[in-house]
């Protein structure tokens, strides 16, 4: 038969070829299992987070610091086949489409099917048709055959089945039934390969016509734009967490106001779990952390007055780890290392109300240290320093995802379809009814359908048939 | 309501402990839990019927649900959410749904077997969670959102438990096909059933995953992020989608959809304990 298929495929234009090719089903196996291997690459091997792998340097930094001391050697080969960015990479997409494809054409080559299992087909099989088959049974009840004829259909209707009957064209006995159930599940096979179509157009959508920005960071009290063609701008009005007595954290919360253009749009308090939606833009609390306030003054003027965002942990030489953060004056170009109190342990160096800071002048390698105590003033490299008060900071995910929708809407077809089709499966029986001896009809079924039950249907079905002869023959 | 856990936890183990030597001292002495009688007239039909003691022995394994089943709801009247915080919590309602679905199979197919195997799994799962610190630990604000997260969990447990018993009905089948061993169910039979119980699990583990990515759109801020537990149950469900369509478009049967189940089984067991073997979202211990 494979001989046969092959040679049948030599002679075909090149498109009829391609098309059953692409929508063979030995195809989609090999791409489902393709898709499970890439998955397992995956899981298994640690993968560039999303938003360093589109930024060279950082993508440089990332296979330095995180890729290179896991896998050594192996590094820039995996790097290469971009085995480190797995799901972004050709192989993935190509893969994937493939599937995609392979779907469509597989839908497109059903109709023919579905339109037959929707009709229920020919009702009248041969006798050769009942003699094949695991799902069948032969029996004999007592009784003419209009009557069996009868006692069958009613007993399958009883069962949901929808029985159609035809008499042989040779003798008015011979009767043909065909039934069947749950026909329309076969739709939902379409319903739910659909969804996973339009779930997939979904998140193509999001990823060429939206953003998201991972850490979105902003201290307590500064505004700052959301940028990506937006016009707005988010400003943290305050932020509060709450514990739990084992230390880890409670609830999170950022007091928040948007901003388009200067025009304030919202007011929310954002925590994990409710984010503030705006015009299909969403920001999503994620994370925190402190944020000290620093002031600078240069003999009279103030030259910057800001909480600095610790968003670095250090390893100091006593071993403790420790936040830190940086900001640069804009005139002079210095740079200031802030840094924090130890995150648990006793601290020695720096104390809870005290933050260190490390004062480098542009374009030279000299520099200056100092530890403010909080509210102090303190000289350092020909600066005022003061650390004003210990402040927080909050960090956002802001993303934008159009076609959002699109993923839900095919979420609920995808459920839905997959359901119907494992919890309705659609059965069809074939019966034939016949007379045999005199005052006997034979009953001849066979089932067909891809989840026969096994044998255990018929079985029943059979010793209804019996029950039901026996009493109609009583009465 | 602390100490009645830890009862249930030690019942429920003592009691699948005894089902299994139960089975086993019958199993050694040829006392079947199942008979084929026969039925019908005047052409009879032999139907498999459980037998006074393989009656007792469901009752049995029905106690130890109830137990689990105990053991869950003092529970989470106790931490005031469903069993979704950490790995004891997870192991538990785990072997709940191996329990309930090795039942429900055990007594639609009359097949002792795969009561027995269900509990080596469950049981297996319950030793493993008793090795696990049982205090209950406060919810990290994600975990917070206890509607959409009780029902992403428990659809989970039903796919899982489904699954297990698909494995079970597998690993019979691979292991006597080619011995003619008389007190088994036919190969057919078995290769039938893990169909089914593919076909139960799976608009379950569907469920599941549809069901995480609207709730990590709530809270992680985008309904799919490649995380090592949402990639590993995605590896999960495609090799159950090449299993059913194997089956049902190319025909595969016996030995091939057996081995293709199985992977599909070592798959959710991956992704179960995934946790200790991947960081991520999902790493809570």
């Amino acid at each position: 038969m494979r001989a046969a298929e092959r040679r049948r495929g030599a002679g075909e234009p090149i498109f009829r070829r391609l098309w059953r090719l692409l929508g063979s089903p030995r195809l989609a196996l090999i791409l489902i299992l393709v898709l499970v291997v890439l998955g397992l690459i995956g899981v298994l091997l640690i993968q560039v987070p999303s938003g360093i792998a589109s930024d060279p340097v950082s993508y440089k930094v990332w296979i330095a610091n995180v890729a290179r001391p896991r896998f050594g050697a192996w590094t820039d080969i995996l790097s290469l086949f971009r085995l480190l960015d797995v799901f972004h990479s050709p192989w993935f997409l190509a893969a994937g489409g493939l599937l995609m494809v392979n779907i469509v054409v597989c839908i497109a080559n059903r109709r023919k099917t579905i339109a037959l299992v929707l009709s229920g087909g020919t009702v009248r099989q041969g006798a050769e048709f009942f003699g094949k088959g695991a799902d069948r049974l032969e029996l004999f009840v007592a009784g003419p055959t209009s009557k069996t004829v009868s006692l069958v259909s009613e007993l399958l209707r009883k069962q949901r089945y929808r029985v159609r009957s035809e008499e042989s064209e040779e003798s008015e006995e011979s009767v043909s039934l065909a039934a069947d159930r749950n026909r329309f599940s076969t739709l939902f096979t379409l319903v739910a390969h659909l969804g996973l179509l339009i779930l997939v157009l979904g998140f193509v959508v999001g990823s060429f016509w939206g953003f998201r920005d991972n850490s979105f960071v902003l201290a307590e009290g500064s505004l700052r734009d959301v940028g990506h063609n937006t016009n707005l701008s988010l400003e943290l009005k305050s932020f509060e967490d709450d514990y739990w007595p084992d230390g880890s954290p409670k609830d999170y919360r950022s007091q928040v106001v948007l901003y388009s253009g200067q025009q304030e749009v919202k007011q929310a308090l954002v925590r994990v779990n409710y984010p503030l939606v705006f015009q299909g833009i969403s920001f999503y609390q994620s994370g925190f952390g402190p944020a000290p306030r620093i002031r600078v003054t240069d003999g009279q003027t103030q030259i910057y007055d800001q909480p600095i965002p610790l968003l670095d942990v250090v390893q100091g030489q006593d071993y403790l780890y420790r936040y830190a953060g940086e900001f640069r004056l804009a005139d002079s170009g210095t740079a200031v290392q802030v840094v924090g109190s130890a995150l648990s342990g006793q601290d020695s160096l720096i104390g809870e109300d005290q933050v260190a800071i490390l004062v480098q002048e542009s374009g030279t390698s000299q520099y200056a240290t100092g530890l403010l105590d909080k509210g102090a003033p303190l000289e350092v490299g020909g600066l005022q320093f003061t650390f004003v008060g210990q402040q927080q900071y909050s960090v956002f995910q802001v993303s934008h995802r159009p076609g959002i929708e699109l993923i839900w809407i095919a979420c609920a077809l995808f459920v839905v379809g997959v359901a119907v089709v494992f919890y309705f499966p659609h059965r069809q029986l074939w019966v034939l009814v016949e007379p045999d001896k005199t005052g006997v009809s034979r009953v001849a079924i066979r089932a067909t359908g891809r989840s026969s039950p096994g044998s255990d249907e018929l079985s029943a079905l059979r010793l209804q048939i019996e029950e039901d002869g026996t009493h109609n023959q009583r009465r | 309501m602390i100490a009645v856990e830890q009862a249930m936890l030690i019942a429920s183990m003592a009691t699948l402990g005894v089902c299994l030597a139960v089975s086993l001292v019958f199993l050694f002495t040829r006392k079947p839990f199942v008979k084929s009688v026969t039925l019908g007239n005047p052409h009879p039909v032999s139907a498999r019927v459980f037998t006074t003691r393989g009656y007792l022995w469901v009752a049995l394994l029905g106690l130890a649900l109830l137990f689990v089943t105990i053991l869950i709801v003092s529970r989470a009247i106790v931490s005031g959410h469903g069993p979704f915080s950490n790995m004891y919590e997870f192991s538990v309602a785990f072997s709940w749904g191996i329990i309930l679905m090795s039942l429900i199979f055990m007594w639609r197919y009359r097949i002792a077997l795969l009561g027995v195997a269900g509990v080596v799994l469950a049981l297996g799962l319950l030793a493993f969670a008793s090795t696990l610190s049982s205090s209950v630990i406060p919810l990290v604000p994600a975990l917070q959102q206890s509607v959409l997260l009780s029902v992403h969990v428990a659809s989970a447990i039903v796919a899982y438990g489904a699954l297990a018993v698909g494995f079970a009905a597998a690993a019979i089948y691979l292991a006597i096909r080619r011995r003619n061993v008389s007190w088994v169910p036919r190969p057919e039979t078995l290769d039938n059933i893990g169909y089914r119980a593919v076909t139960v699990g799976f608009p379950f583990l569907t469920l599941t995953i549809n069901l995480g990515a609207v709730w990590a759109n709530v809270a992680w801020g985008s309904p799919w992020s490649w995380d090592p537990k949402e990639t590993a149950s995605l590896v999960t469900w495609l090799v159950f989608a090449a299993y059913l369509h194997a089956r049902v478009l190319r025909g595969w049967r016996g030995a091939r959809s057996a081995t293709l189940l199985t992977i599909g089984f070592l798959a959710v067991l991956f992704t179960f304990f995934g946790n200790y073997i991947f960081a991520g979202l999902h790493s809570y211990r």
